[in-house]
């Protein structure tokens, strides 16, 4: 009588697991295939954002090829041209929240912030200092997108 | 639940990873880089920088900036390497007292593992930053040809840093892991890898889970970088050529250049030629002057077929000292983001007559690695199976193909997509196509085919007894579920009566491997044909719809439209029906504009007799809204147009 509960009991059992086992694969592969559907999400939405970018970019490009071929044309006023397409770039990327990382000359160094391309002899710079900017630095939402690029003054030797 | 990191500290670069959620992931750093300098530096303020930092101070401050270490590390200072690397170092190095290398930085001198521990202190606080734990073990890698002394360094450099080091293994082995080579049994294996600066080939035998080297080789002084300068020497000459100008000079020219030439380098792999655009590179006196050269790709496979030619050559010699042929190796891995390059894997691919290990991203694949051995260990710590084998417990399968069902004009279309993870289910709601439809006949396909009978049919039923009703009202909800075991069962049930059948297909997803391949063959090779028709069918179906719609409209409106509104939309329709079965998408296309415009003057009509009606009748405001939305329910084509 004993023995035949038990079987009883281990045949419920059995199908308690074999339930339990069901349910976790379940539960792990529709996590697993939430995460490939993520995955894609994540592709478009990083497309998208893309998106946004490249639309205020192209008037910058469209005004560009405008001034070639005003420059290609006639004697124009070229250079108010590219100075306003310069500021029409910026207001584009300040749109997307870029912001511009520009030292000023004796500023002191800061590897967060700069990357030091080389060394010059100047007067007025104490050695170590920032001498002279070569190209400007940009950040976005708290990084460095690239460093600002700098000439440090050297001490004299 | 103690989580140990694996560490590929590398000669130019390091990366770092750890097993999560039973998957290998790197760790990004503090600046968000999936890879770290391995540079340190002591700044001119007396501040130790790390990494990024470190390397753009570099120029500044070469004297107390420290480059290559791992190549110093665990050597004798007479050593050739050592000799050799010292031409290039731009700090000081010296001979210290137990022979070794001791390196200057300010005032004092450093011993190699002691710089090394700056790049893995700074890896280990980023790795607790970012997991918000801390993180006690690691398992670091190092190059088959190390010797012991070498690794020991190694060892403390990590202890230094903090770490426990529970392991030093090495690189190639941890690429073998990344693979799950491991788990093959009496396999040859040869890791071929291209890294910033150096060249390794190792030649690995795997049996019963356990990696041993058999025979190491290579060039420490050969590797991407070289790729880059050989770009950088022709912009530069060409330039000379060109313009006269010699950018070498200028500082910030040479760094742009050697931007340029590692980005034209990188697109290369993916494009066959690409632009090197440098406006404004320098100025002369008639003003500012730029740089404009295309380089294609046969272009840098020349410049670079030596270094090509010969790592291959140094594979051979490597293969020949383990006493074996390339016929005889199973697995070829590509470590090292110089491996990208199309010329590189093919030359491979043409020493060893078959395709290489390199879907793991060759920059990250030994870091990788070493978190696997991470987690091996620590699973076995704890007494439990390492998560990537509960998940081989679970043995969670993907559907190679994927199901579905034929729809209207015998689309083929897909409940669950291939590569779906299961078990898994999905519902869709279908409709009848014709008025009165009392039955539906659902026909499972699977594969990737547009049209149903291009696919592999599955099996087919009938579900019957749906009450009559215009076509497109009644709700079939048709149900796809495949089991753990790739059992797919189908139901389809008529919500208004609830009546419902199914059917079980066993061995969905068991189909043989070869037969899978063929079909996703098949599937690519149809795609733009398969794409046209079933463009041509969806267009048959929206002129099928219209045809249904626009014949009801029309006996339902009968005399209250004008003839000539009748006529023309009965020749529209006779029109459509004649060209709807034809093969010219453009025409169905054409047939179909000119009949929904001509269906949308009976709606139109309609709806103007009825403002003039309650006008008439001078009814409030109100109810007028009212009755404007009504013939819109009534005329539901005016809403599909």
């Amino acid at each position: 009588m004993k023995k035949k509960d038990e079987l009883e009991k281990s045949i419920e059992l059995e199908r308690e697991r074999d339930e339990y086992l069901a349910g976790w694969k379940r539960a792990r592969a529709d996590f697993e295939n939430y995460k490939k559907e993520e995955n894609s999400r994540r592709r478009e939405l990083s497309l998208r954002s893309r998106e946004e970018v490249l639309i205020r970019l192209l008037p910058v490009l469209d005004s560009l090829e405008r001034a070639l071929q005003s420059a290609r044309n006639s004697r124009g006023d070229i250079l108010k041209g590219l100075s306003q397409i310069q500021s029409q770039l910026k207001e584009a990327l300040s749109a997307c929240g870029i912001q511009e990382i520009v030292p000023a000359d004796g500023e002191e160094f800061d590897p967060s912030l700069h990357e030091a391309i080389g060394e010059i002899k100047v007067s007025g710079v104490p050695p170590g200092m920032i001498a002279q900017v070569a190209e400007k630095g940009y950040m976005f939402s708290g990084n460095v997108l690239r460093p600002a690029r700098v000439l440090i003054a050297s001490g004299k030797e | 639940m103690a989580k140990i990191l694996g560490i590929d500290l590398g000669t130019t670069f390091s990366a770092m990873a750890i097993v999560r959620g039973g998957e290998p992931g790197i760790i990004e750093n503090k600046e968000g880089s999936r890879t770290t300098p391995s540079v340190g530096a002591l700044a001119k303020n007396g501040e130790i920088l790390v990494g990024v930092q470190a390397r753009r101070q570099q120029v500044t401050n070469a004297k107390n900036t420290i480059s290559v270490a791992k190549r110093l590390i665990g050597r004798r200072f007479s050593d050739q390497e050592v000799q050799k690397t010292k031409r290039f170092l731009s700090y000081e190095i010296r001979e210290a007292q137990d022979h070794g290398v001791e390196i200057q930085m300010g005032d004092k001198w450093y011993k190699p593992a002691e710089i090394s521990a700056m790049v893995l202190r700074k890896l280990k606080a980023d790795a607790e930053d970012k997991l918000g734990e801390k993180i006690e073990e690691a398992i670091i890698t190092v190059p088959a040809y190390f010797d012991d002394s070498q690794r020991k360094e190694t060892k403390v450099a990590g202890e230094i840093a903090g770490f426990k080091v529970r392991r030093v293994i090495n690189e190639p082995t941890a690429a073998a892991l990344a693979y799950g080579l491991n788990k093959k049994k009496d396999e040859k294996i040869v890791v071929y890898d291209f890294g910033g600066g150096t060249f390794d080939v190792s030649v690995l035998d795997v049996g019963d889970n356990v990696i041993e080297v058999k025979a190491t080789g290579g060039d420490t002084h050969m590797g991407g970088e070289d790729f880059d300068q050989k770009i950088m020497d022709w912009l530069a000459e060409q330039y000379h050529k060109d313009e006269g100008i010699d950018l070498a000079k200028d500082p910030l020219a040479t760094q742009r250049l050697k931007e340029a030439a590692e980005r034209a380098k990188i697109e290369l792999s993916s494009s066959m030629e690409t632009e090197i655009n440098l406006p404004f590179i320098t100025s002369d006196a008639s003003g500012p002057k730029h740089l404009l050269y295309k380089l294609t790709r046969a272009q840098l496979e020349n410049m670079v077929e030596d270094h090509i030619g010969r790592s291959i050559e140094l594979v051979k010699q490597t293969l020949k000292e383990a006493k074996l042929e390339a016929k005889d190796i199973d697995e070829i891995v590509l470590v090292g983001g110089q491996t990208r390059m199309p010329k590189i894997q093919q030359a491979v691919k043409e020493l060893f007559g078959k395709e290489a290990n390199k879907s793991i991203n060759p920059d990250e694949v030994v870091a990788i690695g070493a978190a696997i051995q991470g987690e091996i260990l620590s699973a076995k710590d704890e007494g439990r199976k390492p998560e990537g084998d509960v998940k081989d417990i679970l043995l969670l399968d993907v559907t190679p193909l994927s199901v579905g069902i034929e729809t209207l004009g015998s689309v083929s279309t897909i409940l669950i997509s291939k590569n779906t993870t299961i078990p898994t289910s999905k519902s869709q709601v279908f409709s009848t196509a014709a008025d009165n439809q009392t039955s539906v006949d659902v026909h499972v396909v699977q594969g990737e085919r547009a049209m149903a009978q291009d696919n592999k049919s599955l099996g087919r039923f009938i579900l019957d007894g749906i009450p009559p009703a215009p076509r497109g009202i009644p709700q079939v909800e048709v149900i796809f579920d495949i089991d753990a075991n790739g059992i797919l069962s189908v139901t389809a049930k008529d919500r208004a009566s609830g009546k419902s059948q199914s059917i079980r297909i066993e061995g969905s997803t068991g189909i043989s491997k070869e037969e899978v391949e063929k079909l996703k063959r098949e599937a690519e090779e149809h795609a733009e044909e398969d794409h046209k028709r079933q463009e041509l069918v969806e267009t048959r179906n929206v002129a099928d719809s219209l045809l249904h719609m626009s014949e009801k409209s029309l006996k339902e409106a009968g005399e209250k439209v004008p003839e000539e509104i009748q006529k023309e939309v009965r020749e529209k329709i006779e029109a459509l029906k004649k060209v709807k079965d034809g093969d010219t998408i453009e025409d169905v296309k054409r047939a179909v504009e000119e009949l929904s415009q001509a269906s949308q003057k009976i709606g139109a009509y309609l709806y103007k007799e009825q403002e003039k009606s309650s006008e008439t009748s001078g009814e409030s405001q109100e109810a007028q809204v009212r009755e404007k939305e009504e013939p819109k329910k009534e005329n539901p084509e005016e809403e599909k147009s």
